[in-house]
C-alpha cells in the first residue's frame, strides 16, 4: 500500500516538475490523439461516454460529467480528475479500467497537454490544403543530391528515404520494362505492337510513349475497372433471385469520362448530382445511375422501404468510403468512436440521398429510357411544337416525362388494401370491389391521369373518392393489350389529398379474378391541347414516344415538392425506431468556412465535395491513383484517412499532389498522371538490392519501382492481347464468356449462355457481372464482389491462382494461339521459343531459361510419342493437331504461367 | 511489437522457410500468422496471403482448447418447418382451420400471409424418442435412433423474415451483403489442417444454390483466400482443377517445374520473397489436383457406405455430399457447409408443401444424416465435429394464404419469431432439449436464443472467443457477432 502512494505521489511530482520545467508544446496529432484513440476512447468516445465524460472534441471535454464536474481543468493537470484517474492507485478506480495503466511518458504527455490548455488540433486529412506544400527543405538547400533531371516528386520521396538511411533511388529501369509497366499502367494490358516498336527502337521517346497510351481508347477501360469497385457496378440486382439489370450504360459512360479527360470535380458532380444541373443532357442523368448500383430486393414480401432505407445508407457510405476515404458506416449506429463524427451528422448527410424517387420496385424506376436518334428527332419536333403550345416549363416537363415518366407514384406505394394485393411486391392488384389507400397524392390543378397498368377484362371502373368521400374521378378501364399507358382527362381537383382507390367491372363474375395490375400513376397538369382534333398527329407521336419499349437505365430523380421526403435519425441505427426529424447537412468539422449558402440538396453536397478546400476530395482520389501506380497508397488504407487509418508513408507529397491535381492539372487525371510516371521515383527498377530490401522490406519508401502482381483484369486482357484473342470493340451490353458450366445455378431462368463470335475474347470490363455468382477467374484473382462499395482489393497470393492460369480454358485456348504464333514465326526452336517468351513478357528470354523451354518442348513431345499425352486433345483450340503444335502449347501455358508475366515489374 | 519488426520477421520467415517446414506447419491460420510474426511460432496458413498484405491483419484470437475441430453445418435452404418436425404442437392440432386470434397478427409483417389466415394443425405424428425423450416426426424416421446424440434447440429467433436475408444472417452474422462467412471466419482463424485442401469448402444440393448465393460463403473484408471453396458434383469438383484434355500428369509436372525454375530465376534478379511463395503454390496447386480428386469421390466407398448413406456415386444428391462431408473432415478441413435447396413450403405447390413436398424432402435428408452421426461415431470424430443442422426462420402456424386467397396445398408461411435447430457431436450435450416455445409454437418462452449466440456458441466450441475474435477494417474492429452474442452455456458438456 505504501509503496503504490509512494509510487502515485512520485508520478504526480514528475507530472508537476514537467508542467513547470518542459516549454516545448505537446502536438495533439502526433502526440495525444494515438493515447486517446488506444486507451480512451473505447469507454469515453462517441460509442460510449461511460460517466458522461467524452474525449470526441475539445466542447465535450470540458463538459460536466456525471459527477457534476467536469473531469479536465484546462491549464491545471493536478486539478484535473481525469489525471488522477489515471495515476490512482486503487486498480478499481484507476483507468483506464481493468487494463494496463498508461505507462509514463504517457501520463506526461496528457498532463502537459491539460497544463498546456488542452490545445485541440484536427485530423491532419481534415485540414485543408489551402496553399501549396513546398518541397522539402533539404533538397532546396542542397543537403539531398538531385540530378539535374530530377522532379518535385522525387525531392519528396528522396528526402524519406534519406532518413532511412537511404541514399539516391534505384537505377533507372530498362526500355523494355518500363515499356510494359507504362502500358499495363495506363492501359491495363501491353501498348500495340506499333508502338512498342516505335519506343525501343527509339522513335519516340518516353514522354510521347506516355502520351500516346493516353490517347488510346482502351485507356478509359482500365481506368474504368479501378471505378467499377467505387461504383459496385454489377449487371444484376444483389438479392435474393439477384435478376439482371440494366445499367451497362452507366459502365460506358464512365469508360467515355476518362477518356475525354473530364476533370475529376466534373465527373464526381455528375455522378452524384446529374440530374439537378440545369437541363440535363442524356449524358448527365446516365452519370446518376453511380448510385443506382445499389443492390435490391424483388423478392415477394419484401417491405420496399426497408430496402431502400438500405440503398439509401450504402449511398451514403460509398459516397464517404470511395470518394472522402472515410469510413462513415460506422456512425449510422452511434457516434464515430475515434474521429468527430456525431451520431446525428450521419442522417442530415442521409437527408441529401433521401429524396430521390427510387422505391426498390421491380423496374428499378426512375428510368432513363434511351432513345434512338430517330427518335430523337422526333421528340426534338414534337418538343417544338411544344414550344409553341405552351410555356417552357410545361415543354421541360413534358420532356422529362417522356424521357423518364416521372414523376409518378407507384402501385406498390398504395396499402390498407382489401382484396387487392401486391402482387409479389411488384404490382397492385385489384379485384372486384377491391380497395386500396393513396396517401398525400398532389394534384395540383391536374388536368390529366397517367395510368401504366394490364387489364384482363372489359368495362372496369376505377373510382377515386377522397377519405371523406368527396368524388375525384372515375375511370372506365378498358381492357389492355399486355402493359399500356392509359391517358385520361380529369377534371381539375385543387390540393394535396389522400384518396381511397376501388375498382369494378361488371364483367367480373368471379370475386379472385385480378381486373387491373397498376404499376404507377401520375397526375398532370397540361395546357397543351392534345385532345384536339388537329393535334391528332402530335398526340399520337407523343403517346408512341411514351409507350414504346426502349433501353433503359435506373438513374436519380429528385421528388418534387410535394413528394418530398423527411429525414430522421434511427435510434442506434435502426430504420423501424424513427428519432427527430433532421435536414441535410455536413458534419461540422468538414464544414467549408467560405461557403455561406446552406447546403440543401445533392448538387450543393457534389460542388461542396469537389471544392479546393475540401480536404478529403483530392486526397483520397490521389492516393487511389498512386496505389493502382505503385501497388499501396500512401495512405494504406485507401478507403480510411481518419485517426484509425495508416498515417500517410509521405504526408508532405500526398498533400503536394494534391494540390498540383486541384490548382496545375484542373482536376484532370491524364496530365496529372503523365507527371507522375515521368518522375524518376516511378522509372526505378524494381530490382531490390539486399539493402533496400532490408531498410525497406514493403517498398512503403519506394526505394525502388513497383513489382505488383496484375489486377483480375489486367491477367485477362494482357493474356487475350499477347496470344491475339483480344476482341478490343468497346461499350454495349455486358458479355458472358467461357465459365464452368453450372457455375452459376440460379433458381431464375437466368442463365450463363456463353457469348460466341469474338464476344467471348472482349476485354475484362464488359464481364458481366453477377453479384449472387461473379466470374469464378476473375473472383480468385482478388477481383471485387460489387455488393457494396470495395475501396481496395486485398492481394492474395493462392494455388488457386495457379489453377487458373494452367488450366482454365480461357487461358488454354489462349496459350494455343500464342503456340500459334511462335510456330509461324522463323527460325529453329530456340528462335520459336524466344519470340513467344518476347511476345509475352515484352523482353528477350535468357540462354538458359530458353533451355529450361527447350527441354520441357522436347519432353511434351516424349510424352506424346509413348502416348501419355494426347496431342489432338492438347490441340483442341488449334487447327493443326500435329504432336509440335501441341508441344509448343504446352510451352505458351508455361510462359504464360511465369511469375513475370504474372507481374508488373 | 512495431510494424518494421514485425515486417522483419514476416520477411524472414518467407525468405528461409524451406519447403519441408511449409508443409510441417501449414496448417495454421492467419490469426496464428500473425502470431508466429510475433516470435511464437513459425506457420504458414493454406493458403497464404501474401507476406506485405498480412501485416493489415489484426486477429486477435483468444484462445483456450476448443472441443471441436471441425464444423460439418447443414444448411436447409428455404426454412424447413420446425412444426412438422421437432417442436411438437398438440394444441395447434386442436385449433385447426379456425381463423387465427387478431392478436398474433397485429403490427406483424409476414412474407405472403394477408388478412386473416387459419391455424394449421401439425402433419408429422410425434412420438418422444431414445432415453431424452426428444421429440421426432416420423417424418424422419431415421433420425429418431439418435435423439440422444443430439441437442435441440427449439428457442431461436430471428429478425428477417425473407430467404436471402434471413441466410445472410445466419451465415454472416449480417442480413446486409458484404460481410466474411462464419466459415471464413473460422478458416481465418484457425486454417485447415490439410496443405492440400482448403480449408472451407461448400457444397450444394436440391437443384439450385441458395437464394442468398455465393455471398453465404464470400470472404467479404477477409483476404480472399478465407472464401469457402464451392465443390461441384459435376465437373471439376473444385474449379479448374483438372489438367486441359490431353495433358498427362507427368506433363503438367513437367511444365511446373519449368515454371518454378524460371521463377526461381526471376527470384535470383528481382529479390521478391513473394516469387518464392509463387514456387510454393504452384507445387500446391499441384498436389492438390491428385489430391482433391481423391476426397470428393465416393467411388471407392465400401458397399455398406453406400448403404447406410443411401449413396449412389456419380449422382448430385444431398446423400453423396454428406458422405464428402465426413471424407473431407477425415482428411482435415475444417469448415464444411452444405446447402440443401427446397424446404420453402408455402402450399403453393405439390413440391413447396408440408403435406407431400416436405415428406419427399425428408425422405432424401433423413438417412444420409443419421449415416452421417453413426459414421462419425463409429470413426471417433463426433467428438471433434460439430454437426449443425438449420434453416434460416421458421413456419407460421398458420395456413398461408397468399394475396388472402386459399391455396391449393397444405402450407406455412416465413416465421422469424421461433424455430429448432439442433447441433450433435464436438462440445455440446448429447440428448439435450434446450428452451420452447408457446402452446403453437409462435414465440419461444424458455430460454430464448438469437443467431448470434448459435454463432458465439460455434466459435466457442472450436474455442475462439467471439468477443475477442475481430478484424481490423475501416478503422473500427469487426466480429462475426459484431456488438451481440452470447454462449450458450446451458448446452456445453
Amino acid at each position: 500500500m505504501i509503496r503504490f502512494w509512494c509510487f502515485s505521489c512520485f508520478l504526480l511530482c514528475c507530472a508537476a516538475m514537467l508542467s513547470c520545467g518542459d516549454t516545448t508544446l505537446v502536438d495533439y496529432n502526433a502526440q495525444v490523439k494515438p493515447i486517446l484513440n488506444k486507451k480512451c476512447l473505447s469507454c469515453h468516445g462517441g460509442v460510449k461516454a461511460s460517466g458522461g465524460f467524452n474525449l470526441l472534441t475539445r466542447d465535450l471535454a470540458l463538459r460536466e460529467t456525471e459527477s457534476g464536474k467536469p473531469a479536465i481543468h484546462p491549464g491545471n493537470a493536478s486539478r484535473s480528475e481525469m489525471i488522477h484517474r489515471l495515476t490512482h492507485q486503487d486498480p478499481e478506480i484507476r483507468m483506464p479500467l481493468g487494463g494496463e495503466p498508461l505507462t509514463g511518458d504517457e501520463i506526461d504527455i496528457l498532463t502537459k497537454w491539460i497544463d498546456q490548455d488542452l490545445p485541440w488540433g484536427r485530423h491532419w486529412s481534415y485540414e485543408s490544403i489551402a496553399q501549396e506544400p513546398s518541397p522539402p527543405q533539404d533538397v532546396l538547400l542542397g543537403s539531398i543530391d538531385m540530378e539535374e533531371s530530377a522532379t518535385t516528386l522525387d525531392a519528396f520521396v528522396l528526402h524519406e528515404l534519406q532518413k532511412i538511411d537511404i541514399e539516391g533511388l534505384s537505377p533507372r529501369a530498362d526500355d523494355t520494362t518500363l515499356l510494359r509497366r507504362a502500358s499495363l499502367d495506363l492501359i491495363g494490358m501491353p501498348a500495340p505492337r506499333s508502338l512498342e516498336e516505335a519506343f525501343l527502337s527509339g522513335r519516340v521517346s518516353y514522354e510521347v510513349l506516355l502520351d500516346s497510351l493516353m490517347s488510346q481508347k482502351s485507356y478509359g477501360e482500365k481506368w474504368t475497372s479501378m471505378w467499377l469497385d467505387i461504383a459496385r457496378y454489377a449487371d444484376s440486382k444483389g438479392y435474393e433471385r439477384d435478376p439482371h439489370r440494366d445499367i451497362w450504360q452507366y459502365r460506358d459512360w464512365v469508360i467515355k469520362a476518362f477518356n475525354r479527360d473530364q476533370p475529376y470535380d466534373e465527373f464526381i458532380i455528375e455522378q452524384l448530382a446529374g440530374d439537378l444541373l440545369p437541363d440535363p443532357t442524356d449524358e448527365q442523368l446516365l452519370a446518376t445511375a453511380f448510385h443506382r448500383n445499389t443492390s435490391t430486393n424483388d423478392e415477394g414480401g419484401t417491405d420496399n422501404e426497408e430496402y431502400r432505407t438500405y440503398a439509401v445508407i450504402d449511398r451514403v457510405n460509398t459516397t464517404w468510403e470511395g470518394i472522402m476515404g472515410t469510413t462513415f458506416a460506422c456512425v449510422q449506429c452511434h457516434s464515430h468512436p475515434y474521429d468527430p463524427l456525431m451520431h446525428e451528422e450521419y442522417y442530415e448527410f442521409m437527408a441529401f440521398f433521401n429524396n430521390t424517387r427510387d422505391a426498390d420496385t421491380a423496374p428499378d424506376y426512375p428510368l432513363l429510357r434511351s432513345m434512338s436518334e430517330e427518335d430523337s428527332v422526333e421528340l426534338d419536333k414534337l418538343l417544338g411544337w411544344a414550344t409553341q403550345q405552351t410555356d417552357s416549363a410545361e415543354v421541360q416537363s413534358l420532356k422529362r416525362f417522356i424521357k423518364t415518366w416521372q414523376p409518378v407514384y407507384y402501385g406498390i406505394e398504395t396499402d390498407s388494401l382489401i382484396n387487392a394485393a401486391l402482387y409479389d411486391t411488384k404490382y397492385l392488384g385489384l379485384r372486384q370491389n377491391g380497395f386500396s389507400l393513396l396517401r398525400d397524392v398532389d394534384l395540383s390543378d391536374a388536368t390529366s391521369i397517367y395510368l401504366r397498368c394490364r387489364a384482363g377484362v372489359e368495362g372496369g371502373l376505377l373510382r377515386f373518392t377522397t377519405i371523406l368521400g368527396e368524388e375525384v374521378l372515375t375511370l372506365e378501364i378498358p381492357k389492355t393489350d399486355g402493359w399500356e399507358i392509359l391517358r385520361l382527362p380529369m377534371e381539375p381537383f385543387p390540393g394535396q389529398h389522400t384518396f381511397h382507390m376501388t375498382y369494378a367491372s361488371p364483367t367480373i363474375q368471379d370475386e379472385k379474378t385480378v381486373g387491373i395490375m397498376i404499376d404507377w400513376f401520375g397526375f398532370r397538369n397540361e395546357e397543351i391541347p392534345w385532345h384536339e382534333e388537329q393535334n391528332r398527329n402530335w398526340a399520337s407521336i407523343y403517346n408512341d414516344l411514351l409507350s414504346r419499349e426502349l433501353p433503359t437505365t435506373p438513374i436519380m430523380i429528385e421528388n418534387p415538392r410535394a413528394m418530398r421526403r423527411k429525414t430522421h435519425v434511427f435510434d442506434r441505427g435502426n430504420w423501424m425506431v424513427e428519432k427527430q426529424e433532421v435536414s441535410a447537412g455536413v458534419p461540422e468539422v468538414f464544414e467549408i468556412e467560405d461557403n455561406s449558402e446552406p447546403l440543401t440538396n445533392r448538387l450543393d453536397l457534389a460542388y461542396w465535395m469537389t471544392d479546393t478546400l475540401h480536404p478529403l476530395t483530392s486526397r483520397t482520389l490521389v492516393n487511389r491513383l498512386w496505389s493502382q501506380i505503385f501497388g499501396q497508397g500512401i495512405v494504406k488504407t485507401v478507403e480510411d484517412f481518419g485517426s484509425q487509418g495508416t498515417p500517410p508513408s509521405h504526408p508532405e507529397l500526398l498533400d503536394w499532389l494534391a494540390w498540383q491535381l486541384m490548382h496545375e492539372h484542373d482536376w484532370r487525371l491524364k496530365s496529372f498522371l503523365k507527371m507522375v510516371m515521368m518522375s524518376n521515383t516511378y522509372q526505378q527498377q524494381s530490382i531490390a538490392s539486399p539493402n533496400r530490401l532490408d531498410r525497406d522490406p514493403e517498398n512503403r519508401f519506394l526505394s525502388r519501382g513497383p513489382r505488383v502482381r496484375l489486377t483480375a483484369e489486367q491477367i485477362r486482357d494482357q493474356a487475350l492481347r499477347v496470344s491475339g484473342l483480344l476482341n478490343d470493340e468497346m461499350y454495349g451490353p455486358s458479355v458472358m464468356p467461357f465459365q464452368p458450366t453450372k457455375w452459376t445455378t440460379p433458381y431464375s431462368n437466368e442463365h450463363w449462355i456463353q457469348s460466341t463470335d469474338g464476344q467471348e475474347h472482349r476485354r475484362a470490363v464488359y464481364t458481366y457481372w453477377k453479384r449472387s455468382s461473379p466470374y469464378p477467374a476473375m473472383m480468385i484473382f482478388d477481383a471485387a464482389e460489387r455488393s457494396i462499395c470495395e475501396a481496395r482489393r486485398i492481394q492474395t497470393n493462392t494455388p488457386l491462382h495457379a489453377l487458373v492460369t494452367l488450366n482454365d480454358p480461357v487461358y488454354f485456348e489462349a496459350a494455343s494461339h500464342l503456340a500459334k504464333h511462335m510456330k509461324q514465326s522463323s527460325g529453329t526452336l530456340k528462335d520459336q521459343i524466344s519470340f513467344g517468351y518476347q511476345q509475352a513478357i515484352g523482353h528477350a528470354a535468357s540462354t538458359e531459361e530458353v533451355s529450361i523451354l527447350e527441354d520441357l518442348y522436347k519432353n511434351s513431345i516424349k510424352t506424346m510419342g509413348d502416348g501419355g499425352s494426347d496431342a489432338r486433345a492438347l490441340s483442341k483450340f488449334s487447327e493443326n493437331k500435329e504432336e509440335d503444335i501441341a508441344a509448343m502449347i504446352v510451352v505458351a501455358n508455361t510462359i504464360m504461367n511465369m511469375d513475370e508475366f504474372i507481374m508488373k515489374n | 511489437m512495431s510494424e518494421k519488426l514485425r515486417s522483419e520477421a514476416l520477411l524472414e520467415h518467407a525468405r528461409f522457410q524451406s519447403r519441408r517446414c511449409f508443409l510441417k506447419n501449414c496448417s495454421l491460420g492467419l490469426g496464428a500468422l500473425t502470431m508466429s510474426a510475433l516470435g511464437c511460432q513459425s506457420g504458414q496458413s493454406f493458403p497464404s496471403v501474401t507476406a506485405q498484405k498480412s501485416m493489415d491483419v489484426g486477429a486477435n484470437l483468444s484462445m483456450y482448447p476448443g472441443k471441436a475441430k471441425h464444423i460439418i453445418y447443414l444448411h436447409m435452404a428455404g426454412a424447413p418447418s420446425q412444426l412438422e418436425l421437432f417442436d411438437y404442437k398438440p394444441e395447434l392440432q386442436k385449433l385447426d382451420g379456425k381463423p387465427c386470434p387478431p392478436s398474433l397478427l397485429e403490427g406483424k409483417r409476414f412474407a405472403f400471409i394477408r388478412g386473416v389466415p387459419n391455424m394449421l394443425g401439425p402433419v408429422g405424428n410425434f412420438k418422444q424418442r431414445g432415453e431424452s425423450g426428444a421429440w421426432i416426426s416420423d417424418l424422419l424416421p431415421h433420425l429418431t435412433h439418435h435423439a440422444d446424440d443430439i441437442t435441440f434447440i427449439k428457442s431461436l429467433s430471428t429478425d428477417q423474415f425473407n430467404h436471402a436475408p434471413a441466410q445472410l444472417l445466419m451465415q454472416t452474422g449480417s442480413a446486409l451483403l458484404g460481410r466474411p462467412s462464419m466459415g471464413s471466419w473460422v478458416t481465418y482463424g484457425l486454417g485447415s489442417e490439410n496443405s492440400n485442401l482448403p480449408g472451407y469448402m461448400v457444397l450444394t444440393s436440391g437443384g439450385s444454390n441458395p437464394d442468398g448465393g455465393k455471398a453465404l460463403w464470400g470472404s467479404g473484408f477477409l483476404p480472399s483466400v478465407y472464401q469457402g471453396v464451392q465443390c461441384r458434383s459435376d465437373g471439376d469438383p473444385v474449379l479448374f482443377l483438372k489438367n486441359p484434355d490431353g495433358m498427362s500428369r507427368d506433363l503438367r509436372k513437367a511444365s511446373i517445374d519449368a515454371i518454378n525454375d524460371v521463377n526461381r530465376l526471376s527470384y535470383e534478379t528481382f529479390n521478391d520473397p513473394e516469387i518464392l511463395t509463387r514456387i510454393q503454390q504452384y507445387e500446391m496447386a499441384f498436389r492438390m489436383q491428385i489430391e482433391v480428386p481423391d476426397v470428393m469421390s465416393i467411388d471407392k466407398e465400401p458397399e455398406y457406405i453406400h448403404q447406410m448413406y443411401g449413396t449412389t456415386p456419380g449422382e448430385a444428391s444431398f446423400a453423396n455430399n454428406v458422405l464428402l462431408a465426413r471424407k473431407m473432415v477425415e482428411n482435415g478441413v475444417r469448415f464444411v457447409q452444405l446447402y440443401d435447396w427446397g424446404w420453402d413450403t408455402h402450399g403453393t405447390s405439390e413440391d413447396g408443401s408440408v403435406d407431400v413436398g416436405l415428406k419427399k424432402k425428408c425422405d432424401k435428408i433423413d438417412k444420409p444424416i443419421a449415416a452421417l452421426l453413426t459414421d462419425l461415431k463409429q470413426r471417433g470424430l463426433l467428438d471433434e465435429t460439430l454437426v449443425i443442422w438449420a434453416g434460416e426462420f421458421g413456419r407460421t402456424p398458420m395456413q398461408e394464404n397468399r394475396d388472402g386467397l386459399d391455396l391449393p396445398f397444405k402450407g406455412r408461411d416465413h416465421h422469424p419469431y421461433a424455430y429448432t435447430i439442433w447441433m450433435a457431436g464436438g462440445g455440446v450435450k448429447r440428448g439435450f432439449t434446450l428452451g420452447a416455445t408457446d402452446e403453437i409454437g409462435y414465440y419461444p418462452i424458455e430460454n430464448p436464443v438469437s443467431v448470434y449466440d448459435i454463432q458465439a456458441t460455434v466459435l466457442h466450441t472450436l474455442g475462439i472467443d467471439h468477443e475477442a475474435f475481430t478484424y481490423a477494417y475501416q478503422g473500427r474492429d469487426f466480429r462475426l457477432t459484431d456488438v451481440e452474442g452470447h454462449v450458450i452455456q446451458e448446452i456445453l458438456v
